[in-house]
């Protein structure tokens, strides 16, 4: 990442047009980089400074009565003129209000397939998780969802250069009203049952071009960081089977409940899924406790 | 849900529901008329225009898309069509012969002084120049600024309004708000919010050039997956 870069596509960045990885890269360079900030902060200010300035020039009552008056007295449809009918393509759907992302990049193609598998994994398993599959297959399923791309190194990247947190000394409400808006789900942020986890900052980060949620614990003065994301994309179960053997991933039941890990770098990543989310942990402890804080967390 | 979630297909829904959420929009599409047009005459006629057009074609408005922005794109061509006097400027823009505008319209020490403005007394007069900087933008570049910074549309949604590719929206906005601060630039060196001795700091021609460049993220993020 170099300031071209950032300078470049500042206008996207301002407008929040570029897709949730970019953001993510843009607001690293942005933490180190002195020049980007000003340059930044110039443009937003402008941008408010236009806003507020070519705001407030509305329509006269008489030309709201007049119009409404027309309308009331017009013909509805005329076919003749249906040639000229401005056209308008579905592209533009409202789906749930969210901005459609303008991505900058294109996914190199290596990673094209293994994604759209391992986002059809976390689907499968929060189906399993409610119930509907045995265990074998929902092991196969988170197996393959982090064996098959590097997910868990971007957790673990999440943990080795946090961004700083946007909540700060959270409590559980706060989060979750923070988070309200930022990502596509509800963010509930895990409890531990032994107390010695402390939440003590949150912020939206990404996972593989998605909103995700990342939230930092502190545990016996070590630092861990929790990242919850979900994707809705599907696919066959069959397809996530292709990627099970060899991948380095372990899934086995702790507490009655199938946890995933990993060893990625210098790191373990653990991984657990509740109601369609994925939660994965990693932190500057060892993998036993990982596995067993994914196994024991309560989202409530 | 949008506007039109309800489900139902357009030709099923009232014609007061219709009426109701288009003028929901009036204010948004007299200010735009009004800076298209700069005559409060002229304005009204457009507005009425493209109401009395929305209200005929409300059968061709596809239901869950974006009513705003489909009532910005009849009244852009209505006015296109009817009140622009001449079709040279458009054609003097979609000339190949521009190139990117990069950075290096100005320092970081003048962006600083201008992120800033000297207070809330001179809050009216900046609002006074971007009025100006504003007209003196071509027409183009001018929907650009109402659409985004004003209406706050999505760069997707401006593509359609204004009928071009994205990139293309990308390039005119950025384009479009280069000359905007440009202006307020010049206009604050005047005042001596800026000193002048800034200018001479201001990026040199060769990195303008470079930054110029088109700099792909794709080249980008090939280098770093090969480690570099």
């Amino acid at each position: 990442m170099d300031c071209r870069l950032f300078q470049r596509h500042v206008d996207a960045f301002l407008d929040a047009e570029v897709d949730p990885t970019t953001q993510i890269e843009f607001e690293r360079h942005l933490a180190a980089c002195a020049g980007c900030q000003e340059l930044l902060a110039f443009e937003r200010a402008t941008k408010r400074s236009t806003k507020l300035a070519l705001s407030g020039l509305t329509a006269s009552d008489a030309l709201r009565e007049r119009l409404a008056a027309r309308l009331a007295s017009e013909p509805r449809h005329s076919p003749s003129d249906a040639h000229a009918a401005p056209s308008f393509s579905s592209g533009l759907a409202q789906d749930d209000g969210r901005r459609p992302f303008f991505r900058i990049y294109t996914l190199p193609k290596r990673y094209a397939i293994p994604v759209a598998i391992a986002a059809a994994a976390a689907v499968i398993i929060g189906a399993v998780g409610r119930g509907a599959g045995n265990a074998t297959s929902e092991s196969d399923v988170m197996a393959a969802e982090a064996g098959s791309l590097p997910l868990f190194e971007e957790v673990a990247r999440l943990h080795s250069t946090p961004l700083p947190a946007d909540v700060s000394d959270p409590r559980d409400e706060q989060v979750v009203s923070y988070f309200r808006g930022k990502v596509e789900f509800p963010v509930r942020p895990a409890a531990f049952p032994n107390g010695n986890a402390k939440l003590v900052g949150a912020r939206v980060s990404n996972v593989r071009e998605r909103r995700a949620a990342a939230l930092y614990y502190e545990v016996r003065g070590r630092r861990m960081t929790v990242v919850v994301y979900s994707d809705p994309r599907m696919r066959s179960q069959a397809q996530t089977q292709v990627l099970l053997a060899g991948r380095g991933v372990m899934v086995e039941r702790v507490n009655g409940r199938p946890v995933a890990h990993r060893r990625v770098g210098g790191y373990t990543v653990s991984a657990m899924q509740y109601d369609g989310l994925t939660y994965a942990l990693t932190g500057d402890m060892d993998e036993r406790t990982l596995v067993r804080m994914a196994a024991t967390a309560q989202i409530h | 849900m949008g506007l039109f979630g309800l489900g139902k297909p357009p030709a099923q829904r009232g014609r007061d529901d219709f009426e109701r959420d288009a003028l929901a929009h009036l204010d948004s599409l007299y200010a735009m008329a009004m800076r298209l047009t700069r005559s409060p005459a002229d304005a009204d006629d457009l507005v009425q225009d493209t109401y009395l057009k929305a209200h005929r074609f409300s059968d061709h408005f596809e239901a869950g898309t974006n009513l705003k922005a489909w009532l910005f794109k009849i009244l852009t061509n209505t006015f296109i069509n009817k009140y622009r006097r001449s079709v040279r400027e458009r054609d003097v823009l979609e000339d190949a012969g521009h190139g990117p505008v990069g950075q290096g319209v100005m320092s970081h020490a003048a962006m600083r002084a201008l992120t800033d403005p000297v207070g809330a007394a001179l809050q009216p007069l900046v609002a006074a120049e971007i009025e100006r900087a504003l007209d003196t933008l071509p027409e183009d570049y001018r929907t650009m600024i109402l659409l985004a910074d004003v209406e706050e549309l999505s760069y997707k949604e401006i593509a359609e309004v204004v009928g071009c590719p994205i990139g293309t929206v990308m390039s005119r906005l950025h384009r479009a708000r280069k000359q905007m601060q440009t202006h307020l630039y010049e206009h604050a060196r005047h005042l001596g919010i800026v000193p002048d001795e800034l200018v001479a700091s201001a990026v040199s021609d060769e990195s303008a050039a470079s930054a110029n460049a088109p700099i792909a993220l794709d080249a980008y993020r090939e280098r770093r997956a090969k480690g570099a």
